[in-house]
C-alpha cells in the first residue's frame, strides 16, 4: 500500500509535533530539580511501545523487502525500549542499565536512519532523513555522556539535538518525506 | 530556583509560539513571492503545529 | 494524566500507523490485466504502469503459463510504461515476473503477480530450482516452537499451576517471572520466524538472486497468497501478545488473567500458521484437522516445558514446598493432557487417511519417510506419557520424590521437540496425495 506524498509529510509533521510535546514535557522542569532518569511519566514509554507497534505496521505493509527488514529492526527497538521503560517507571523492574535504555534507543534508531539512507538514498530526503539520524545518535550519545559523568542537570543538553530532530520532522518538505 | 526553572519552560514555549506565528508569515509572504528563504510550503501545518506545541507547553507550565 | 497520556498515544499511533513508501524505486502502480484478474482468454498484450521511468534495455517480464511456456515477447518500453506482446496460451493460471531499472538512480526493482485464463488465478508459483536450502523448514519449526513456549506454557501456568497452588493453600499466585520470559521468547521468535518464513516463501515466487530480492515489490505477493495473508494477520497478533505480555508485567493485580489471554491468543495464531500452507483445494476439514492437530501438540509439549521448568524456578523454595506444588501440577496436567493427546492423534490419522494413496507412499515418498520418523518419535513419547501416568501418578500422589520422574521427563520432551522438528519438514514437503 502506497500512500500519496502529501500524507506520509503530513504524518512526519504530526510525529514531529507530538515528539517535540513529549520531549519537552519529559526534560525541561517543571520547578523540582529532577533528572529524566528519575521521571516516573509514563507518556514517553506507551509513546515509545504505540511507536513500535506503528513502526511494526509499517513493515507489514511496506512496498519493497529492505524496507521491511529496516522497519523491523527500528520497532523491535522502540519496542523494546518502550516495554524496559515502563517497567522501571511502574516500579516493577529495577535496575542499573535501565538508565541506558533510552539513550542507547536513540542511537540506535538514529543509526537505522543512516544504514536506511546507504541502502536507499531517497533523492530530495536524503539530506533530512540524514540530519534526522544525526541529530538522534547525538543525542543518545550525549545522554550516555551525561549518564558517564553522573551528572543531573536541570536541562539536559541532550534535549538540543532532540528537539533538532523533531524540528526537522516538522519542518521537512512535502517532496522530502518518504 | 523553582521559579527559574519554570520560567524556561514558558520561555521555549513562548519561543515556539512565536516561531511558528512568524513561519506562518514568512509562508504568506512567500505566496506572494517575498519570502528570501524559501521556506514556505503549500500547507499550514507545520507552523500550526509549532504554535500548538507551544501553547500546550504554555498549559502544562501553569501553577497548580 | 492517564487520559492525556493515552489521548498522546492514541494520537502517536495513528500517525505511527501511516505506512511508508521508498521514494526511489521503479514501483508498479497499474496492470492490464490487473493481477488476479480472470480472462475468458490469453490478452495479446500485456501493461505494466510504473511511478517513475525505467530503463529498457533491463526491462525483463516474463509471463509463465499452467504448463510452464513463457509467452512474452519482448518488452516495449516508453518512459514509465512497459508493453508485452503474448502468445496465446492455455487455460489456467498465469504468473508474470519483472525486473525493472528505475532511469533516475538505477536501483532493481522486481514483483509476480497472476491472472487467470478461463480459470480464477492461483497464488504466483515459486520458479523452478530457486530456494533458500533449510531455511522453510528450520523457520517453520521456529514458529511451533514459538506456539509451544507463549502458548503452551502459559496456558500450563493458567489451568495447571495457580489451580495446583490454590488447592495446596498457597497464598497469591507463584512467581510469575520464568512465565514471562518463556512467553516473551515464544513470542518474540514466532514473530521474526514468521516475518522470515514470509520473505522465503515469497523469494522462489520472484527467482532471481538473493541480493536483487531485497529490492522486490512484494504487494501483490503479501496480500495474493495465503502465505502473505496469514502473515500480516499473524505479524499483529503476536505484537497484541507481547503487549499483553508486557501488560502482565507492570500490573501485578491483572497479571494472571493477562498471561492466560496472551497463552489464548497465543493458540488462537496456530490457526495462521495452518492456514499459510493449506491450498484451497484441500478444504475445510483438512485446515481444521492440521490447526487442532498444532494446537493439542502445544498444549501437550508447552505444559511439559512449563513442568520441566518448574522444579528449577521453585529452587529457592524448601524443597518439601517445591516438591508438593510439582506433584500436585503433575497429577493436573496428567488429567488434562490426555484429551489433547487424543485429539493430536486424532486429527493427526484423518491427515494421514487423506494424504497418502496407500502404505506403499509411506516408504517411496519423502513426505512418507519423514511421517515414519515422526511418528515414531510420537509413539514413544506417548509411551513414556503412558508410563507417567499409569506408573509416576500414583507414586507421586503417595509421596515419591518428583526426582524420581526427571530424567523420563526430559526425554518425554525431547521426543516431542524431535517430532516438531519433523511436522517442521513436512508443513515444507508436497505430500503424495
Amino acid at each position: 500500500m502506497t500512500l500519496p506524498q502529501i500524507q506520509i509529510a503530513r504524518a512526519h509533521w504530526l510525529l514531529g509535533a507530538l515528539f517535540l510535546a513529549l520531549i519537552l514535557e519529559e526534560y525541561l522542569p517543571r520547578g523540582r530539580r529532577s533528572g529524566p532518569a528519575r521521571s516516573r511519566s509514563l507518556v514517553v514509554p506507551w509513546a515509545l511501545i504505540i511507536g513500535g507497534v506503528g513502526v511494526w505496521a509499517t513493515t507489514v505493509f511496506a512496498d519493497i523487502v529492505h524496507d521491511m527488514i529496516v522497519h523491523t529492526l527500528w520497532g523491535d527497538i522502540l519496542f523494546a525500549a518502550g516495554s524496559l521503560e515502563l517497567a522501571r517507571r511502574r516500579g516493577v523492574y529495577e535496575r542499573w542499565w535501565l538508565d541506558i535504555v533510552l539513550p542507547l534507543a536513540y542511537v540506535s534508531c538514529g543509526m537505522l536512519f543512516l544504514v536506511h539512507n546507504l541502502i536507499d538514498p531517497a533523492g530530495v530526503g536524503q539530506n533530512w532523513h540524514s540530519a534526522m539520524g544525526l541529530l538522534l545518535m547525538a543525542a543518545g550519545l550525549l545522554e550516555l555522556l551525561r549518564l558517564a559523568r553522573g551528572r543531573a542537570p536541570a536541562v539536559p543538553i541532550s534535549l538540543l539535538p532532540l528537539a533538532g530532530f523533531a524540528l526537522v520532522l516538522i519542518a521537512i518538505p512535502v517532496a522530502a518525506a518518504s | 530556583m523553582t521559579r527559574g526553572l519554570s520560567q524556561s519552560r514558558l520561555l521555549v514555549a513562548v519561543a515556539l509560539i512565536a516561531g511558528g506565528v512568524v513561519w506562518a508569515l514568512v509562508r504568506g509572504l512567500d505566496f506572494y513571492g517575498m519570502a528570501p528563504a524559501h521556506v514556505g510550503y503549500d500547507l499550514d501545518q507545520p507552523p500550526l503545529l509549532l504554535v500548538l506545541v507551544g501553547a500546550w507547553l504554555v498549559y502544562r507550565s501553569r501553577r497548580r | 494524566m492517564t487520559r492525556r497520556a493515552l489521548l498522546l498515544a492514541g494520537c502517536a499511533l495513528a500517525v505511527l500507523s501511516f505506512p511508508a513508501s521508498a521514494g526511489a524505486h521503479a514501483v508498479l502502480v497499474a496492470t492490464t490485466p490487473r493481477w488476479g484478474a480472470e480472462l475468458k482468454a490469453t490478452p495479446q498484450m500485456l501493461r505494466l504502469s510504473y511511478n517513475e521511468g525505467v530503463v529498457p534495455q533491463y526491462a525483463r517480464v516474463a509471463v509463465v503459463a499452467a504448463n510452464g511456456e513463457n509467452l512474452a515477447g519482448v518488452p516495449r518500453v516508453s518512459g514509465s510504461f512497459v508493453v508485452v506482446p503474448l502468445r496465446p496460451g492455455p487455460r489456467g493460471s498465469d504468473t508474470v515476473r519483472w525486473q525493472m531499472v528505475a532511469s533516475d538512480d538505477g536501483h532493481v526493482t522486481e514483483g509476480a503477480f497472476t491472472f487467470g485464463v478461463g480459470v480464477k488465478p492461483l497464488p504466483p508459483v515459486p520458479a523452478p530450482g530457486v530456494g533458500v536450502p533449510v531455511a522453510p523448514e528450520l523457520l517453520a519449526w521456529l514458529q511451533f516452537l514459538g506456539i509451544v513456549l507463549a502458548g503452551g506454557a502459559l496456558l500450563f501456568r493458567a489451568v495447571v499451576l495457580v489451580p495446583a497452588a490454590r488447592v495446596l493453600g498457597e497464598e497469591g499466585a507463584p512467581d510469575a517471572r520464568a512465565a514471562l520470559w518463556v512467553g516473551v521468547a515464544g513470542a518474540v521468535i514466532a514473530l521474526h520466524a514468521g516475518l522470515l518464513a514470509f520473505l522465503v516463501g515469497a523469494y522462489p515466487i520472484v527467482g532471481g538472486g538473493l541480493v536483487s530480492f531485497l529490492a522486490t515489490q512484494i504487494v501483490p505477493i503479501r496480500v495474493g497468497t495465503h502465505l502473505g495473508q496469514a502473515w500480516m494477520v499473524m505479524t499483529f497478533a503476536w505484537l497484541a501478545v507481547l503487549a499483553l505480555l508486557v501488560g502482565a508485567w507492570v500490573t501485578p493485580q491483572r497479571r494472571e488473567r493477562l498471561l492466560a489471554s496472551a497463552g489464548l491468543l497465543s493458540l488462537a495464531i496456530a490457526f495462521g500458521i495452518s492456514w499459510a500452507s493449506h491450498p484451497d483445494s484441500r478444504g475445510t476439514l483438512a485446515l481444521v484437522a492440521d490447526y487442532l492437530h498444532l494446537a493439542a501438540a502445544a498444549l501437550w509439549v508447552g505444559g511439559l516445558v512449563a513442568l520441566a521448568l518448574l522444579a528449577g524456578v521453585m529452587r529457592p523454595r524448601a524443597r518439601a514446598d517445591r516438591d508438593a506444588l510439582v506433584r500436585a501440577c503433575v497429577l493436573r496436567f496428567s488429567r488434562l493432557a490426555a484429551p489433547a493427546v487424543a485429539v493430536l492423534a486424532l486429527a493427526g490419522g484423518y491427515l494421514v487417511l487423506r494424504e497418502f494413496p496407500g502404505p506403499a507412499a509411506l516408504f517411496d515418498t519423502r513426505y512418507g519417510i519423514t511421517l515414519v520418523i515422526k511418528t515414531v518419535a510420537f509413539a514413544g513419547a506417548l509411551a513414556l506419557a503412558g508410563y507417567h501416568q499409569r506408573s509416576v501418578a500414583p507414586r507421586l500422589a503417595a509421596g515419591a520424590p518428583v526426582a524420581s520422574m526427571r530424567r523420563t521427563l526430559a526425554l518425554e520432551v525431547a521426543l516431542l521437540v524431535l517430532a516438531l522438528a519433523l511436522a517442521a519438514v513436512l508443513s515444507q514437503t508436497a505430500p503424495p496425495g
